[in-house]
């Protein structure tokens, strides 16, 4: 393709993004089908003793099991998604697993109370007048930045850890 | 000679005083009760075309792509029922010291309710074969028994570490006043303390070890009927019974340690006078000889009834005047104290003193008893001596 006919389909191209984007509006579909699964670690040992670990969803959950919540955002339109950013608050009733957060392609922040966020080098708690960093348990919401913009068709998945109190 | 002993009778110990716990602000968590619903919603932000979007909630199984706060809708599990018990002994050591045929001997155990629900829970004890606190239980108890503290349970920081298992001051088992031997209510996070309680062998050896084991069964509270745990399929809507144990069933062991007396004993003699030797005392008719019998408490306990009695050789007459110019002729030593008494002829201890002679079938015995012996303790020794003449 010469130069000049690229430059002509680009700005089509860009000039068609823009129409869509502003046809977005409240109660339209939007363009990320957010799924999110609570489940947890099953050990499974078949007929001949071999033991096989894996992810079911979350059942007999008493106090003290580990709970693994996995959020799955998926580009359901034709455009990339950017700046995509999924916000989870820890669950009533339940406390960070440190170390836990996953999602690749992520940058990851922790807030204490749903306004500041930082990584875990920044929260810090007030204590007997001391201030002391935040102990995983205390953090109550969890951010997900993904850095990339989210291709048509392609998912973003963002994973922690929680137990049951 | 034969001697035969008893023990001073030993007081329970009085329980450790509890310090204050101080609990810098914490609130010990219960364990989330069953049923509660646990609920968890995430939102993506995102933009199109450098426009920002309207936040989007999510949802389980397919998820949600309606845009908006007022869509989405929640992840949730029920939170099922835990059972969960907790038993320990109390003292970190065994129950001394105990002495044979001693009856009514106590061992404490802590029970606490580590579920998330109120349980009852059934108990029973037995003698268990082994080594606990490093001693082999060889000794089987006999009549054991198991019963409850009757004071209210305890809940909260009281029943955990660092003041459990420890009991609260003053509390210890009483015969008579803690004879429930179940619990039919425990609620989560809460304890008491269970007491086996048992009797020594009359025939148990000084240095000897007996096991217990108390085992403790979580049931359905009130009517104590069989748990039944949830194995199947989870029960979405409802709430399903887990045991944190095998069959909800926990145990621990305890032990006792009987400690006595131990006596050996020596017996020698020496030749006084035999009134014709300038020196070189020999052992000839009409000499004057002295016994002197040395018992020795290897056990480790005090023997306070120590009761000796000594055939004469036939050969001999008992010398009636031997010590403190005549007055006396029975010396007995317990320690750095030496004590006198008189024995006189039988049948009985006439003058009380302890001391007194008897004979059968020509044979004279003496015997040397309380009031006579004083208390010999552990490592001890009572040493008496008498003087007989040759005949």
């Amino acid at each position: 393709m010469i130069k000049g006919t690229r430059n002509i389909l680009a700005a089509a191209a860009l000039l068609a993004w823009a129409l869509s984007s502003q046809a977005y509006a409240q109660g339209a579909q939007g363009c990320i089908l957010l799924k999110s699964t609570a489940e947890i670690v099953k050990e499974v040992v078949d007929a001949k003793g071999v033991k096989t670990v894996t992810m079911v969803p979350a059942e007999k959950v008493v106090p003290g099991v580990e709970v693994t919540w996995t959020v799955t955002a998926n580009n359901v339109c034709k455009q990339p998604s950017e700046k995509v950013t999924i916000n989870n608050a820890v669950p009533a009733h339940m406390s960070y697993v440190a170390s836990s957060a996953f999602g690749a392609g992520s940058d990851i922040t922790f807030s204490l109370d749903g306004k500041t966020f930082g990584g875990p080098a920044q929260l810090t708690v007030t204590e007997n007048g001391a201030a002391r960093p935040a102990h995983a348990d205390e953090y109550k919401h969890i951010r997900w930045v993904f850095k990339d913009p989210l291709a048509p068709g392609a998912s973003a998945v963002a994973r922690f850890r929680a137990v049951l109190n | 000679m034969s001697f035969s002993f008893k023990q001073f009778k030993r007081a329970s110990a009085a329980c450790v005083a509890l310090g204050s716990l101080i609990v810098s602000g914490q609130t010990l968590a219960g364990g989330t009760i069953p049923g509660q619903s646990v609920d968890n919603i995430a939102s993506v932000n995102y933009s199109v075309g450098g426009v920002p979007q309207t936040v989007i909630r999510s949802a389980p199984g397919a998820g949600n792509s309606t845009p908006g706060a007022g869509f989405g809708s929640n992840t949730s599990f029920v939170v099922d029922r835990k059972v969960d018990l907790y038993v320990q002994e109390v003292s970190g050591n065994a129950t001394s010291p105990v002495s044979p045929g001693s009856v009514n001997q106590v061992t404490t155990f802590f029970i606490r309710n580590d579920g998330n629900d109120i349980q009852g829970v059934n108990l029973t004890a037995a003698s268990v074969a082994g080594t606990l606190f490093t001693h082999n239980g060889t000794v089987v108890m006999t009549n054991i028994r198991y019963f409850v503290e009757s004071t209210a349970a305890a809940t909260g920081a009281a029943c955990q570490t660092p003041v459990a298992p420890a009991q609260p001051g003053g509390m210890q088992f009483t015969l008579g006043t803690d004879t429930a031997t179940t619990i039919p209510t425990l609620a989560a996070d809460s304890c008491t303390w269970v007491y086996v309680v048992a009797d020594t062998p009359v025939t148990a050896l000084n240095s000897t070890w007996a096991n217990v084991e108390l085992t403790a069964i979580a049931r359905v509270p009130v009517t104590l009927a069989a748990l039944v745990a949830n194995t199947g399929a989870d029960n979405i809507t409802g709430i399903d019974v887990v045991f944190a144990d095998p069959a909800a069933t926990v145990t621990d062991r305890d032990q006792y340690a009987i400690v006595t007396a131990a006596f050996t004993v020596i017996k020698g003699h020496t030749v006084i006078d035999d009134f014709v030797s300038p020196s070189n005392y020999k052992p000839i008719p009409g000499a004057r000889v002295e016994y002197i019998l040395t018992l020795t408490n290897n056990g480790g306990a005090v023997a306070d009834t120590v009761s000796i009695a000594d055939a004469l050789p036939i050969q001999t007459l008992f010398f009636p005047t031997s010590y403190n110019a005549g007055a006396s002729n029975v010396s007995v030593t317990v320690g750095a104290t030496t004590t006198f008494c008189i024995a006189e002829p039988g049948p009985a201890d006439g003058n009380g003193d302890g001391c007194f002679l008897t004979t059968a079938s020509g044979v004279t015995t003496l015997t040397v008893r309380n009031p006579a012996i004083a208390p010999v303790p552990a490592a001890g020794s009572v040493v008496v001596r008498f003087r007989v003449t040759i005949q």
